[in-house]
Formats: structure tokens, C-alpha cells, sequence
């Protein structure tokens, strides 16, 4: 069981990946925001992934990657983005700000947890 | 869903072609369609999508519910069937005891019958013997009296009394000699008997018991035939129960991951709603992107620039087929592949 952060301004996909995450054995800490995400790091949270949403009002994922690597507690964190189908250039954009992978929204179960699989073997 | 865009189809009828908004407009306002249709199409993929795996779950809990009611159903069979069957077992068992100590008592009865009747032979067998010897010393004591007469006739007028003793002793001693006789027969008789008509007796008895024996032993014999019959159909009934016990377990398993399956699919179908929101969002950031060149560009060829720039931006970002689609129709130029090709997870 790890510990995974996921990003979102989205109240549905964060329920949605809180359960699917929770189904393979995780605990999802929610932030809504990437502000939010940034302050609960602050405040001594250290997850072992975190999934991040693309587009958010305020910092984009891109940007909170970039904010989240720059901390010395997350600097080997693996962090996926979240993307749409029409979103492919923000990919390039967050694999530049430091993200490990991204997943596709709707995420696909199966591919969810083999993603989990590579990125989070011992948990 | 593509457009094929005419050239006689100008809705917006924007003209002459030296303004740029002439040239472009129509297109951008093609794609904000296609976008906007994206989003529509979405909306009712993702509402049926959702109402299909509602449905679907739906489907799965009523067959598991059916498929435990039927269970239980027979689970109350077999209940009553395994009460019966204790009900036998127990009478079984009683009837099985009975048999046991009835036929012990048998056995030591025809034990202790023939115990006795040996015993009794045995002495009768001993009483011949002594009288035989009796008989041998009758005989002896006879020619001892006979001896004794001679003896006394010897000696005279002094032996005279013991002549008289000598005969009385010969008297007594063929006197034992005849009882003995006599007796010989009467005990021969005795000891053919008891050897003949005792053990005779002591199987007679033997049969009566074993007669007895062999009726009890008939009846249980058939409550035993009846008991096994019992058994036997509760072998099936445990065989039928295990069987769809098995059955209902692999059902219930089977339901259980395409029930958990559906779930992750229906909330996976959660997650397009918010797709849908960025692509609108998109084509307000569009609308707002050209509104803003309308707004600051000093002249015609800026904005033709930055108009180009724009459509440019979209064709590369927007990659769903029908966007794809109209792009080539307005443009004429290749846009980005359709997302088919592209995988849906991929570490950097």
C-alpha cells in the first residue's frame, strides 16, 4: 500500500481514481488543486507517486511538476500526467517539466494498475 | 461525423477576400463546430456508456440474487434430507445394538448348555467306572468267601462259625455283584441319553436362538436395505449440493469480476465528463484567442498572421478524427494523426 497524490480540479475524476486507486491496494491523498498539492508537500507530505491533471485553473501540471521536483523529498518521485486525447503537445511540454509518464483520460483500469505495477513494484 | 465543407457553403457570408476574416473565419468557425460536436458526441457516448454499464451491473446483481435464492432453496432440501437421515442413522444404530446384545445372549446361553450337559456326561461316564470296580470287588470278595469256607472246614469244629460268616460274606458279595448288574444298564442308558438326546436338546435350543436370531437379523436387514437406500439418495442430494455449490461459487465469481469490471468502466465513463469541460474550455480559450486578435492586431496582414498561427496551433493540438476531418476539408493540409495510434499510457 503506498501513499499516491492526485491532482485535479475535477471533483469526478478525483473520486473516480480515489476508487480505482483504493481497488488496487493505494491510498489516494486528493488535492484539487496544484496549490493544494504544493501545500500538503509543504506541510510534510511525501507520497510515492503523484498523479497530476494537465490543465488546472493556476498552475498547470507541467508547472506543479516543476514545483514538486525542485523539493529535494520528491526529486525521484515518479509523477504521471493526465492528459486528453487533443492534449498530445502538453505531453512533450510535461515530460520537460519532469514528468515520468503520462496516462490517457478516461484512464483504463488495467493500464492504471500496470502503470502502478512498473512505477510502484515493492507496494 | 466529418464535414465536407463546400465552397458555395458560407453561412457567415464574409466577404470581400482582401480581408482576412473573409479567408479564415468560416474555417475557425468550422473547427469551434467540430469541436463543439467532440463535445456533444462525447457527452452522449458518455451517457449511454454509463447507462450500459449501469444496466450491465444491474443485469449481474439480480442473476446473483436469483442464483442465491435458487441456492438456498435447495439448501432447505438438503436440510430436511439430513434430518431425515439422522432420524434413520439413529434408529440404525439402536437396531444394530439390539442384534449385538441379543445375539451375545445367545451365544452364552448355548455355552453355559453345553458346559452343563458335558459336565453331566462326564459323571455319568465316572459313576460307570466305579461301578465296575464294585462289580470287580464283589466278585473278588466271593472267592474270598469261597477260600474262607474251605479254610474254616480245615480247621474243623473250631471253624465252624467262621464257615457261617465265610457264606453270609459270599451272600452279601453276590448280592453286591447283582445290584451292580443291574445298575450297569440304567447308567449305559443315562450316559447314551444325555450324550444322544442332551446335545440334541442343546441344538434344538441352538436353533430356536438361531431362528430368532435370523427374523431379527431379517428385519434389520431390511431396515438396513432401507437406511442404505436413504444414504444413497443423500450421497446424490450431497453430490447435487456440491455441485451447485461449485457452481454457484464459480458464478459468483465470474459475476464478481465482471460486476468489478463494470464498475471500473462506469467510473472510468465518470472521468469523460471532464474531458468534455477541457474541450469546451478550449473553445472558449479559441474564441478568446481570436477575439483578442480582433482587438490588437494593427492591420489585416497581422491578423491574417496570427489567424494562420492559430488554425495552426489547433490542427496540431486537436487530434480526434473529426477535427482531423475538417481540417483537411478547410485547409487542405494534413493535420495531426487521429488518436487510434497513440498509446493511452506511456513512461517517458
Amino acid at each position: 500500500m503506498a501513499d499516491i497524490l492526485i491532482v485535479d480540479d475535477s471533483p469526478t475524476v478525483l473520486m473516480s481514481m480515489e476508487d480505482l486507486l483504493r481497488r488496487f491496494g493505494h491510498r489516494a491523498i486528493r488535492a484539487n488543486s496544484a496549490e493544494e498539492a504544493l501545500s500538503k508537500v509543504a506541510g510534510g507530505l511525501a507520497p510515492k507517486l503523484v498523479i497530476t491533471d494537465f490543465h488546472m485553473p493556476g498552475k498547470n501540471g507541467a508547472e506543479l511538476i516543476a514545483a514538486l521536483r525542485s523539493k529535494g523529498s520528491l526529486r525521484f518521485t515518479p509523477m504521471l500526467v493526465l492528459t486528453t486525447e487533443s492534449q498530445r503537445e502538453r505531453r512533450n511540454e510535461a515530460k520537460a517539466a519532469g514528468a515520468t509518464g503520462w496516462l490517457v483520460k478516461p484512464v483504463d483500469p488495467k493500464q492504471l494498475e500496470a502503470a502502478l505495477a512498473q512505477l510502484l513494484p515493492a507496494a | 461525423m466529418g464535414r465536407v465543407l463546400a465552397a458555395e457553403h458560407d453561412p457567415y457570408e464574409i466577404s470581400p477576400a482582401s480581408n482576412p476574416w473573409a479567408s479564415h473565419l468560416p474555417a475557425l468557425l468550422d473547427l469551434l463546430d467540430g469541436l463543439a460536436r467532440n463535445a456533444v458526441n462525447d457527452t452522449n457516448a458518455t451517457s449511454l456508456g454509463f447507462l450500459n454499464h449501469l444496466r450491465q451491473i444491474e443485469d449481474r446483481v439480480l442473476a446473483a440474487n436469483q442464483g442465491t435464492a435458487a441456492f438456498l432453496e435447495r439448501l432447505g432440501d438438503i436440510d430436511k434430507l439430513a434430518a431425515g437421515q439422522e432420524q434413520e442413522r439413529q434408529m440404525l444404530d439402536r437396531a444394530l445394538h439390539e442384534a449385538i446384545d441379543f445375539g451375545a445372549r445367545v451365544r452364552a446361553d448355548i455355552l453355559a448348555s453345553h458346559h452343563a450337559l458335558r459336565s453331566i456326561s462326564g459323571a455319568i461316564e465316572q459313576m460307570n467306572g466305579e461301578l465296575v470296580r464294585i462289580g470287580r470287588i464283589s466278585k473278588e470278595i466271593g472267592i474270598l468267601s469261597v477260600n474262607a469256607s474251605i479254610e474254616s472246614a480245615r480247621a474243623g469244629d473250631a471253624g465252624l462259625g467262621f464257615s457261617v460268616i465265610a457264606q453270609s460274606i459270599r451272600g452279601l458279595a453276590n448280592d453286591t455283584q447283582s445290584i451292580t448288574e443291574r445298575l450297569r444298564p440304567l447308567v449305559h442308558k443315562m450316559h447314551s441319553e444325555v450324550q444322544a438326546n442332551g446335545f440334541e436338546a442343546g441344538r434344538s435350543a441352538l436353533d430356536a436362538s438361531g431362528s430368532k436370531l435370523a427374523d431379527q437379523l431379517t428385519d434389520q436387514g431390511a431396515l438396513l436395505s432401507e437406511v442404505a437406500q436413504k444414504m444413497a439418495g443423500m450421497s446424490t442430494s450431497y453430490a447435487d449440493l456440491i455441485d451447485v455449490k461449485r457452481q454457484r461459487n464459480a458464478a459468483s465469481r465470474k459475476a464478481g469480476e465482471q460486476l468489478e469490471d463494470e464498475i471500473r468502466s462506469a467510473l472510468a465513463s465518470a472521468q469523460t465528463g471532464d474531458i468534455i469541460r477541457q474541450q469546451i474550455e478550449l473553445i472558449i480559450d479559441v474564441i478568446g484567442q481570436m477575439r483578442a486578435i480582433a482587438q490588437t492586431a494593427p492591420d489585416n496582414t497581422t491578423v491574417d498572421v496570427q489567424l494562420g498561427a492559430l488554425m495552426e496551433s489547433i490542427a496540431n493540438s486537436y487530434v480526434m478524427k473529426i477535427q482531423h476531418d475538417v481540417h483537411q476539408g478547410v485547409t487542405g493540409m494534413a493535420a495531426a494523426q487521429p488518436s487510434e495510434d497513440l498509446p493511452r499510457f506511456e513512461l517517458f
